[in-house]
């Protein structure tokens, strides 16, 4: 039986949640940055039995014991500090070293196990991964057509709404921003100047 | 029922600490992780210093010979300068097993003796030996305490001439009853002398009720002279168990054997073996429900996700979901380590599609 995660494989890990986010970062890190898969493992950590739960029980998988170096990315949602503390709660639990704030990392006091936690979309406002992929989606000039629909269904365009709506004109079927990120929607030169490709590039190169 | 596990100096394992043991335990984890020989040593313990069970547990694997690389096996490294120790908490008795090398038979006096190809699969279980001295045997120092008193017992087990001979020194200890089994250990002479014991004992309703879910023509089961069991599947002549396939077989032979253990623990090797993932599922219900009716702590190992999965999904009522524990033992700097998944844990994992093995 194959299993959608068989066991930590790398001494670095990043940790995401959701398969989407996993597409996306595959995407962006392996195939825009050409790192090659043996550095750096992304993991879903699921996140329907929460953060906390699902930190636990990674600590669980086969092969996690070889881990020196982890990233955490996840969603404001309402509040990035919020999550943030969220993330820095789970950590703590675990006896893993927690950073002062997002977008940087700390070290525990042996100097074996180092974690960064990035919140999405930029450390500071509310919102998610998508947020951010708005600005780098390839046909941005489509983006008025997108106000439109929004404005003339009188309804609120939420960040994960308005992104499926702007991938639904998309030249190819895609209702993902993993599928968007695989089929090439993103432009990665300009996703590279966002805080967050920052935090990955420095998280790759500890 | 035990309730934890310490090992030491044992095969491959230097330092084991298990924790949460409950009634029925799977152990799983890659090949060399020291899944079997906790089961070993958990029949050793049980044993209460048998010293027949050292050549048993080596004849479970194959090894049907003793020689000085052969005693030395059973300590981690080879090294026989420390003695092996297995610590037990069973039902508030502290058990404890210390077995050392012994280097010579000098003064080993009266023994009875016993082939090394005799197995004694279920239980009723010198001199210091330096690392450059000949190995031929093992002490085994057994220990109980509770709050009313200390109990011990000291026997042998050693090679004289070509013989493997046993003595007991001091003491007696009344074991644990324990049964070790694996594809190995079992013959049908023995399958048919376990069925004979529930017939007599009028329990074989369960095997019947087991076997109809795999084949709903089974009506009953009978004991041959020569020791064949044939099944009634309503066909004009009875038909010998084994025409009715392994998986018949193997669930015959695993619910006889936790009848057998009844009241103390069954130890199953690689418990999937030689059945279809389909009926893992009927296997465990029907083990969960020995356990609970005969007083049975199970403690098995597998490689199998489905096996993990059908345990998982056999023990959804309220009163046995506290009864399953998933122990993978994996090598992290040259020593065995243990992980431990409740029920919770594991539906987590198996819901996220991840590793437990």
């Amino acid at each position: 039986m194959l299993k959608k995660l068989e066991s930590v494989e790398c001494s670095s890990i990043l940790i995401v949640e959701g398969k989407d986010e996993v597409s996306f970062l595959d995407a962006y890190i392996y195939r825009h940055k050409g790192l090659e898969k043996s550095k750096v493992q992304i993991i879903d950590a699921g996140g329907k039995y929460g953060f906390r739960q699902d930190l636990a029980d990674l600590k669980d998988l086969p092969g996690f014991d070889s881990v020196r170096r982890i990233a955490i990315i996840r969603d404001a949602d309402l509040s990035a500090e919020q999550a943030f503390q969220s993330v820095s709660n789970a950590l703590q639990s675990e006896s893993l070293p927690v950073p002062d704030r997002p977008g940087h990392f700390a070290t525990d006091e042996t100097g074996m196990i180092t974690v960064g936690i990035f919140v999405t979309p930029d450390n500071k406002r509310s919102g998610c991964l998508e947020s951010l992929l708005v600005d780098i989606i390839k046909s941005r000039n489509l983006r008025s057509c997108v106000d439109e629909f929004f404005k003339c269904a009188d309804k609120p365009s939420r960040p994960k709404q308005y992104m499926l709506a702007l991938l639904s004109l998309m030249e190819e079927y895609c209702n993902s921003i993993g599928l968007a990120a695989q089929k090439g929607y993103f432009d990665f030169t300009i996703f590279d100047n966002s805080e967050m490709a920052s935090f990955v590039t420095t998280f790759l190169q500890i | 029922m035990y309730e934890n596990l310490r090992i030491s100096n044992f095969r491959g394992i230097d330092e084991l600490n298990i924790d949460e043991l409950s009634r029925i335990n799977l152990f799983v984890g890659a090949n060399n992780s020291g899944k079997t020989s906790v089961l070993e040593a958990l029949f050793l313990l049980s044993g209460a210093g048998n010293p027949r069970l050292p050549t048993s547990i080596n004849s479970f694997r194959s090894l049907k010979f003793v020689s000085d690389n052969v005693w030395r096996s059973f300590f981690n490294r080879m090294n026989v300068s420390s003695p092996i120790v297995v610590n037990g908490l069973e039902d508030a008795v502290g058990k404890k097993l210390s077995i050392s090398a012994i280097a010579d038979t000098s003064d080993l006096g009266e023994a009875d003796s016993h082939s090394p190809n005799d197995s004694d699969s279920s239980s009723q279980a010198g001199s210091k030996a330096t690392s450059e001295s000949s190995i031929v045997g093992l002490d085994l120092l057994y220990e109980e305490v509770d709050s009313q008193a200390i109990r011990r017992t000291r026997s042998q087990v050693f090679q004289e001439k070509r013989d493997v001979r046993t003595r007991v020194v001091e003491g007696k200890v009344e074991p644990k009853r324990a049964l070790f089994t694996n594809d190995l250990t079992i013959t049908y002479s023995e399958i048919a002398l376990r069925l004979e014991r529930m017939l007599v004992d009028k329990k074989d309703q369960v095997l019947i009720d087991v076997a109809r879910k795999l084949d709903s023509s089974v009506s009953g089961f009978v004991l041959g002279a020569n020791g064949t069991i044939f099944v009634d599947t309503g066909l004009s002549k009875m038909l010998p168990v084994q025409l009715l396939g392994n998986g018949m077989v193997k669930l015959l032979v695993v619910n006889l054997n936790a009848y057998e253990a009844r009241n103390g623990m069954l130890l199953i090797d690689e418990i999937d073996n030689g059945l279809h993932h389909s009926s893992l599922g009927l296997l465990w219900k029907s083990l969960i429900r020995s356990t609970i009716n005969y007083d049975v702590q199970i403690v098995a190992t597998t490689h199998s996700y489905e096996c993990i999965k059908a345990l998982v999904d056999s023990s959804e009522g309220e009163s046995v979901r506290n009864m399953i524990r998933v122990f993978r033992t994996e090598i992290a700097d040259d020593n065995i380590n243990v992980k431990v998944f409740d029920r919770d844990a594991l539906t987590r994992f198996i819901e996220r599609e991840w590793e437990v093995r």
